[in-house]
């Protein structure tokens, strides 16, 4: 059978859902010019070109770099191929790692949502075929923005770390955000707060950081640090902090570490380690500050001029005293009178309680760091040994040195180290670390920890001002975060952006009524950023929407009816602060690299979608809900041009992308701009805010709040594989670096030869974890993994790997490999929570288990 | 199709009918693909096909198509759904992906690699680029496909207007895509949406290109 | 023409993993990689950090087993390998004393090292040396790194492994381990004074082709070799 071409391009015109009238009935091809005279042009096989970027969600470093692309000049394609160093950021100083390398081959990984995704079968869960069809992102966006408009704002949550666009978006609409990102570095974030920057200031409570940290660390030009478990394995990759500590190392740097693992940077970089016992720390630190402080070595001229150390706290309220301004009093020694701290200069530092009359009134106060010595009282370093099994010469001998080297002598302290969201006694910890760095004169100081300074981003609602203050918040947010007066203070009244308290969210969604909406603006993590996967799985179940904006449709996909297809991380521009290193106030930029290859939409886009059909007012430049109107993202441009760092944006890409202000490092006085206190800043020792919500100003020790018993004694912790980043399918669905894991044994549990002797237990054996009944009461989940014996490991210990046990069945190389550690977690009810713990944050290693063969 | 002398001697209108509804049935379902099913000119076409070129294989694929669709009493809305579903499950959501849609996962396991360079410069040669509309990479199998019937329609002209350059040009195009590019993965590609397609269109097309590459 | 080394200072090594991945993005080989097969990669140890990867023998035994001439010595040192060349008949696999060469069955070809001959040939650093984020790398010119080597191996009391083994190699590790605690292969010593096969690439491809026929087994003359040495 012949078809002539008259019938066939009748045919297709129509079958191709071209008009008729179209002589080319192609979809997805279009004509460049006439068929068999194609230019022939040069056609070398490729060129490259490089496009500045700055690594983001891989660490805290942010180390920028060039991406480099491989060019056709015939079809213009393009592929990015690898990394480049860029010598001029003062951060990575042309480093970069395996994870910024793995970003390349991610943009290209099979398994990214190409397209967005429509639930068809209402009945969610991992037993219901979804029923997904691919719908148009645009339209999708516009049927999920109807069906929004129909909820209260109680009933909405929204789960998603404190961007600009989120921020608008959730205080505009007046709906929760729960933070599932930053609660891991919660800890650090409220106790920096709370002693150090006391936000809002110019640069902190406008800082873009995905980490929430507020300062870095001078690894270069230190003398002394001690690493109260800073050394994790996760940190083995990252360029921009390693490079700087292996100049200290080259420059005599002496370095202590402490940890139940002794990982690959204890190896290298650590003069003395200790391995301790986990949950301890907090003794030890106790006890180096009793040991400072009894024998007067702190550095008496920063804790005097710079820190409350001299302030009275009265005895009767355990308050800072204060006159009627609120500037804190001291004891002046000289003349023996109350005044307040700038007037006074010789306060006293010991000595008290002392009763003196102030404007008439009989005040009995001692000044706060003498409240800190009489807290440490019965820390001793004996106790402390006792406690963490470190011994207690070395304790008191590590605290001289270290005052020593003051003041170039500090602790770091970041993200998911001892101090961070891992016993329920890690923000006294963390306080304490913030003490050590007082003591020393280390704080805001170069060898110490350096603050950021000069160099601020905007946020949307400095190019656009809003027309109104926003609609209150929800009194009694799902994720219980009211509980916690002290951050809850924080972040409603001060820092938008302060992280949320994600931990318990599944708690409160398990257990509340009012959620019927959630909706993640997930960073590729899918239920892994839970504290407690379980409840939010089963609580997702009964949810009216749920919605994801993801890169990958991943675990969470199980339950959702819109998953939106997100854009790969390099196929955005960026502007970075460089606040891991803020020596010098630097920003670096970043260009996209290419074209998202589907039908992808950027967050900010979908933000403005949501908030032009949920709160027009806010979207607008002249508060109408007219699309035309919508605000203009113009923040790179005013941060460069604020900085002098270039007209604009492109210009500032133009001179190189990376500009730095080489200026002195201005040693304790970022202090006197962001402290309290102001306008002579100071940090605190003592925080009122703990005492007004009902526990102590100063840290004390406390145990775990459960111990072992039984067979549940093994003590649980947690690292990643260098090369893996949380549960980010980037990485873990890659299988260069599933190999990486394998072979380095990274996706078995770890516990020492010993006790796996003991247990009768051998290398490669299957086994199961299960976590203690008793504080696992609802929906345990025991995990199943291969068993590794190292050495590395303390006794008593077993060693997780964090970011693997995928459900996402749909990853090729993710799916079905390693375990989940958050199924271990025990379930966190803010009601006992707050027993232990002021903020409320993490605890994810705070538990028990036992081990079984399978 | 294997770049043969009987390749080159079977009818370029029957080849380019034939990649024309396969790349139509290898794009996400639409309403045309249901209209051409439902109304019969898909299977009718496909049948015209079978006919003129002989593959074994081939019939036994339209004749289930036939079966399925033939006489259905499903609604138009119906089967565009349930089209829908299945090709969604197996190319952008199934657990794990059940069929990819680009020929640089099945010869490189990644998006855009050289293979997509490759094809997209062969696209070029003969005058084409990609339409803005579509945002996918160019080695999408439907794309493939498309130009392959895009070089048909350009072999017919050439017999038409008597070129022999322009024909043979455009049947050097045709041995590259097929030999080069198609030949290595759509049989993979087919065999895959055989196996994990959930609706008899899907299955039908599978065994369908299995038979034709 | 200058001939060069790498140093390792296992010592700062963190096992990162940035030079294996560095190595796969520079020469393109995803594909073996994700089956496992990498051209340097590093393992994380109890007693330490272990890199697998070619120790760039001055008189690499590979190069002399190869039947077709698909390796041959460079005018750097490093060994280059000719994938068009190679029948996949793993005699380098066999031949290697340090068990680096990899078979992929997939391509019946060998997965090894060849020290980025196209960047060093530009004056440029081993991709796996420029990436290095503690610097653990160093590349430099043979004599000069042998002498850094020594002088840190004094000064910290480090332990050194390449330097001899298997009649000095180009990739020389400093460490604070013995090398066999990391599982490192005591391979024959043989005495320094003996020239270094700094043959330059043509000549070495002759000599590879012309000794086809007089293939020898590697195996059998390292045995006397050794057997030699323990006889008094």
């Amino acid at each position: 059978m012949k078809i002539s071409r008259r019938n066939f391009i009748k045919t297709t015109a129509g079958t191709a859902g071209l008009a008729a009238a179209s002589v080319f009935p192609f979809r997805h091809l279009k004509f460049a010019h006439a068929f068999g005279d194609h230019p022939q042009e040069e056609r070398p096989y490729r060129i490259t070109k490089k496009i500045p970027q700055v690594c983001a969600r891989a660490c805290e470093a942010n180390c920028a770099y060039n991406v480099v692309v491989g060019v056709d000049p015939v079809t213009g394609l393009e592929r990015a191929i690898t990394l480049e160093g860029r010598k001029k950021d003062p951060v990575s100083r042309g480093k970069y790692c395996i994870k910024g390398m793995g970003f390349v081959d991610s943009m290209y990984d099979p398994d990214r949502l190409m397209v967005t995704l429509r639930r068809t079968n209402p009945q969610k869960g991992t037993d219901h075929d979804p029923g997904w069809v691919v719908m148009d992102t645009k339209k999708a966006a516009d049927e999920f923005v109807d069906r929004l408009k129909k909820y209260k704002r109680e009933e909405i949550l929204m789960c998603s770390p404190g961007d600009p666009y989120t921020n608008r978006l959730c205080q505009s609409t007046g709906i929760t955000r729960a933070d599932q990102r930053t609660e891991c570095f919660g800890t650090h974030y409220y106790i920096n707060c709370l002693t150090v920057t006391n936000p809002p200031n110019p640069y902190y409570s406008s800082t873009y950081t995905p980490s929430h940290h507020i300062c870095g660390y001078d690894y270069s030009d230190s003398k002394y640090e001690l690493w109260f478990g800073f050394d994790s394995l996760t940190k083995a990759s990252k360029a921009g902090i390693l490079n700087h500590i292996v100049e200290g190392r080259r420059k005599g740097t002496k370095r202590v570490m402490l940890n139940p693992v002794r990982s690959t940077l204890a190896d290298c970089y650590a003069d003395e380690f200790y391995s301790v016992k986990p949950g301890t720390d907090l003794a030890i630190a106790l006890a180096m500050i009793k040991t400072i402080t009894e024998e007067g070595i702190y550095n008496r001229q920063f804790m005097s001029e710079y820190t409350d150390a001299p302030a009275l706290i009265d005895e009767k309220t355990h308050l800072h005293a204060t006159d009627n301004t609120g500037k804190w009093l001291g004891y002046c020694t000289q003349d023996r009178k109350i005044k307040p701290l700038d007037e006074c200069k010789t306060p006293a530092l010991e000595g008290g309680p002392y009763t003196v009359e102030f404007k008439g009134k009989k005040i009995t106060a001692s000044p706060a760091l003498k409240k800190l010595w009489e807290a440490t009282a019965g820390c001793t370093a004996e106790a402390a040994e006792k406690l963490s099994g470190m011994p207690a010469t070395a304790i008191r001998r590590i605290a001289r040195e270290y005052c020593a080297a003051a003041p170039r002598a500090f602790c770091p302290a970041l993200k998911r180290d001892a101090a961070g969201p891992n016993y329920a006694n890690s923000w006294k910890l963390r306080h304490c670390i913030n003490i050590l760095n007082m003591l020393s004169g280390g704080m805001d100081h170069e060898g110490g920890v350096l603050l950021l300074h000069d160099v601020t981003l905007p946020w949307l609602d400095d190019i656009a001002p809003i027309p109104r203050p926003y609609p209150p918040q929800p009194q009694k947010p799902v994720d219980g975060r009211n509980e916690f007066p002290v951050t809850w203070n924080i972040y409603k009244n001060r820092d938008y952006s302060a992280p949320g308290h994600y931990g318990m969210a599944g708690f409160g969604l398990y257990h509340g009524t009012t959620t019927k909406v959630v909706f993640f603006r997930n960073p590729h993590r899918g239920l892994y950023s839970f504290i407690q996967p379980q409840m939010v799985e089963k609580s997702l179940e009964k949810m009216e929407i749920v919605a994801d904006w993801n890169l990958y449709l991943d675990d969470l996909g199980y339950w959702c009816d819109y998953v939106f297809a997100a854009g790969h991380q390099f196929e955005s521009a960026k502007l970075d602060l460089r606040l891991y290193y803020p020596k010098w106030p630097c920003l670096a930029g970043g260009l996209p690299v290419q074209k998202s290859p589907g039908d992808q939409i950027g967050w900010g886009t979908l933000a403005k979608k949501i908030g032009l059909g949920l709160a027009p007012e806010y979207w607008t430049t002249d508060g109408s809900s007219n699309p035309k109107h919508l605000i203009k993202d113009t923040r790179a441009d005013m941060a460069v041009q604020k900085a002098h760092a270039g007209k604009d944006f492109k210009d500032f890409i133009n001179k190189g992308g990376v500009w730095v202000d080489k200026k002195p490092y201005e040693n304790w006085q970022h202090i006197r701009k962001i402290g309290w206190n102001k306008p002579n800043g100071r940090l605190r020792i003592y925080v009122d805010e703990f005492v007004q919500a009902g526990y102590k100003g100063v840290p004390q020790w406390s145990p775990r709040w459960y111990g072992t018993e039984g067979e549940y004694r093994f003590s649980t912790l947690n690292t990643r594989a260098p090369w893996l980043m949380h549960a980010d399918p980037n990485f873990v669905n890659s299988a260069i670096m599933k190999q990486l894991t394998t072979r380095n044994h990274m996706d078995c549990v770890w516990i020492n030869p010993d006790d796996a002797r003991e247990l009768s237990l051998t290398e490669g054996e299957q086994v199961v974890l299960e976590t203690n009944p008793k504080y696992m009461k609802e929906l345990p989940r025991p995990v199943r993994a291969r068993l590794h014996l190292s050495k590395r490991v303390r006794k008593e210990c077993i060693l997780l790997f964090h970011g693997l046990g995928h459900r996402a069945k749909n990853l090729r190389h993710a799916r079905d490999w390693g375990y989940r550690d958050g199924d271990l977690i025990p379930q966190k009810d803010p009601k006992m929570v707050k027993k232990y713990d002021a903020l409320g944050m993490g605890w994810v290693l705070d538990n028990h288990v036992r081990i079984r063969k399978v | 199709m294997i770049f043969s002398d009987q390749y080159v001697q079977s009818s370029p209108e029957i080849r380019e009918m034939m990649y024309t509804r396969v790349a139509q049935a290898l794009n996400y379902p639409d309403q045309d693909l249901v209209a051409g099913l439902l109304d019969y000119s898909f299977i009718q076409n496909l049948l015209a096909i079978v006919e003129e070129i002989e593959r074994p294989g081939t019939k036994e694929a339209v004749q289930d198509l036939q079966q399925e669709y033939g006489n259905t009493t499903k609604s138009p809305e119906d089967l565009l759904l349930a089209l829908e579903k299945d090709y969604t499950w197996m190319c952008f959501a199934s657990k794990p992906r059940q069929v990819y849609l680009f020929e640089s996962v099945y010869r490189e396991g990644k998006l855009l690699q050289e293979s997509t360079f490759e094809i997209a410069r062969l696209y070029y040669e003969a005058g084409l680029q990609m339409d803005e509309g579509f945002d996918m990479p160019p080695d999408h199998i439907a794309t493939e496909f498309e130009f392959l019937a895009y070089l048909c329609f350009r072999e017919i002209e050439g017999i038409n207007e008597d070129d022999e350059e322009k024909k043979m040009y455009a049947q050097t195009l045709q041995h590259q895509v097929l030999e080069e590019h198609l030949g290595p993965f759509a049989s993979r590609f087919a065999r895959a949406l055989e196996h994990n397609a959930g609706t008899s269109f899907y299955k039908a097309m599978g065994r369908f290109i299995q038979a034709i590459v | 023409m200058k001939n060069y080394a790498i140093l390792l200072d296992a010592t700062i090594c963190t096992g990162c993993n940035s030079c294996t991945y560095k190595c796969i993005q520079e020469n393109r080989f995803h594909a073996q990689a994700s089956q496992g097969l990498f051209r340097t990669v590093v393992e994380i140890k109890d007693e330490g950090i272990r890199h697998y990867r070619c120790m760039i023998c001055k008189d690499p035994a590979c190069v002399e087993a190869c039947p077709e001439g698909a390796l041959t010595q460079s005018e750097y040192g490093s060994v280059l390998y000719d994938a068009n060349a190679c029948v996949g008949c793993e005699a380098c696999v066999d031949a290697c004393p340090f068990g680096v060469p990899q078979y992929d069955p997939m391509t019946q070809k060998i997965v090894r090292c060849n020290m980025c001959a196209h960047r060093v040939k530009d004056g440029g650093l081993p991709a796996c040396v420029e990436v290095c984020p503690s610097d653990a790398l160093c590349f430099g010119e043979y004599n000069a790194i042998v002498a850094l080597a020594k002088k840190r191996t004094i000064e910290e009391h480090l332990n050194l492994y390449g330097l001899t083994e298997a009649g000095g190699c180009r990739f020389i590790t400093l460490m604070k381990q013995a090398p066999a605690d990391l599982g490192y292969p005591n391979v024959v010593q043989r005495a320094q004074n003996k020239p270094a096969m700094d043959v330059t690439l043509p000549g070495m491809a002759a000599l590879a082709i012309g000794g086809f026929k007089t293939f020898s087994n590697r195996r059998a003359r390292l045995e006397t070799e050794e057997k030699e040495k323990s006889t008094p």
